[in-house]
């Protein structure tokens, strides 16, 4: 897993990377309208980042625009990446705020997830859930 | 005086930043200051028309949503501001509710096919009915089976004329009773030169439930049936008379009047229409009741049976 620590991986609408905090931060890029392709290439960004360890990870919405419901869905697969033990989404803006609570509330994620104005308190309750190795 | 005008200019310098001393910059920051009031104002007025427009659009999206229409999107801009959060939430609920409920064209397809099945059924039964028919040779035996068969196909007719229809829930009774008299007349194989039967029909088009729609065409078929079987004995001419409408006397919109008379030989006085064994007649008893209608008598001249009901509750 070391290895891939600080790696960013970028993708058309993501950009990713696991912290030397043992949390895997995702970022939106600005504007952007997320489908499925794109949510599918996430998946696999960070499978292979993870290489079969677990992680919490860190979502920062605040830049989206909109996610199709093909997208949603797909996030809210059952093991769709095995190694994220829990999910921090980080919202500001009006619309990552709607995003973020109908994520949890319609599509209900399958693993402990919170929406966080503040990142620094998203880190602090993301380390409950990191694997510190 | 003096004092009264430097008040003034510190409220005019603090509204509009400009420092000035003489009296004549004071007042042309007077005018600039309300050449920005005016700026300010004008700008407001475009946010308010360009938030009502949002509103609109967005409202129309949520009534596009109640009608079960979803391919209606709102438009999400690159403001990011509360009316695309709006926007974003009202068009994510449109697509669970098109993921999650039966669209209207799904409905309608599912109802017609429904209709076109249960028709079909009903054609089948009717169809076993005749053919089982054939081999009987008990006069009473084989009227039962007519019997039955018209009354299935009554009710057939019914979901055919659903099944064309555009409204898969009413039907067009006017069209109805047309087809139903061609098939009526087909099954007595009525003798013109003997039996004439004559409609008096609105062509105006009238709109049943189903409900309603089936106990008329039922009620419809026990009438046409006696005067069939019972008016015109030993080849005997005469008339079979069907008027169907809207009940004038009530001058209230909904209320109709369907009759059949014919100049036969008339029921038996000892018959108590409203009370007797004859299962058509329990029948016709029984379906105006589910109408909530009324049943009427006149053996003046033949028979005359008069229903008026009315559809405001049906």
């Amino acid at each position: 897993m070391s290895e891939n620590k600080n790696k960013l991986v970028e993708l058309r609408t993501f950009t990713t990377w696991l912290g030397d905090d043992g949390i895997c931060y995702t970022v939106v890029k600005p504007n952007v309208e997320i489908v499925l392709e794109d949510a599918m290439a996430n998946s696999a960004a960070i499978k292979a980042i993870s290489s079969g360890m677990v992680f919490p990870l860190l979502v920062n919405l605040k830049a989206i625009k909109t996610i199709s419901k093909e997208a949603r869905d797909h996030f809210s697969m059952r093991n769709r990446t095995p190694g994220v033990t829990a999910i921090a989404m980080l919202i500001n803006s009006p619309g990552s705020r709607i995003i973020g609570n109908f994520f949890l509330g319609i599509n209900k994620p399958a693993v402990p997830t919170k929406l966080f104005n503040d990142k620094n308190k998203a880190i602090e309750w993301l380390k409950q859930f990191a694997n510190n190795q | 005086m003096a004092e009264e005008l430097d008040d003034i200019y510190k409220i005019v310098s603090r509204i509009t930043g400009i420092k000035s001393s003489g009296k004549l910059t004071m007042q042309a920051a007077i005018i600039k200051g309300l050449e920005n009031i005016e700026k300010k104002t004008k700008l407001i007025k475009k946010d308010e028309k360009k938030n009502a427009k949002r509103i609109n659009e967005i409202l129309n999206v949520v009534i596009a949503l109640a009608n079960l229409k979803y391919d209606k999107k709102a438009d999400v801009s690159a403001k990011r501001n509360d009316f695309d959060a709006l926007a974003i939430g009202i068009n994510m609920l449109g697509e669970e509710l098109q993921a999650s409920t039966v669209s209207l064209k799904e409905k309608e397809i599912l109802l017609k096919e429904i209709h076109h099945r249960v028709k079909n059924n009903l054609q089948v039964i009717s169809s076993l009915l005749n053919l089982q028919s054939e081999k009987i040779t008990h006069p009473g035996l084989l009227e039962v089976f007519t019997e039955s068969r018209n009354r299935i196909r009554a009710m057939a007719l019914v979901h055919e004329k659903l099944y064309e229809s555009t409204d898969l829930s009413r039907i067009d009774f006017t069209k109805y009773m047309h087809s139903f008299l061609i098939y009526m007349d087909n099954s007595y194989n009525l003798n013109p030169k003997e039996v004439q039967l004559h409609m008096d029909i609105n062509q105006k088009s009238h709109y049943f439930k189903i409900d309603t729609a089936i106990a008329c065409g039922l009620i419809l078929n026990e009438l046409i049936s006696n005067s069939c079987k019972y008016a015109f004995p030993e080849k005997r001419a005469g008339n079979i008379y069907l008027y169907f409408g809207e009940d004038k006397e009530t001058k209230k919109s909904n209320n109709y009047i369907l009759q059949v008379s014919d100049d036969g030989i008339g029921i038996p006085h000892s018959i108590d229409h409203k009370n007797t064994d004859s299962l058509g007649l329990q029948l016709i008893n029984m379906l105006t009741k589910q109408v909530e209608g009324t049943l009427d008598l006149d053996r003046t001249n033949g028979t005359k049976f008069t229903i008026r009901f009315s559809t405001e509750n049906n």
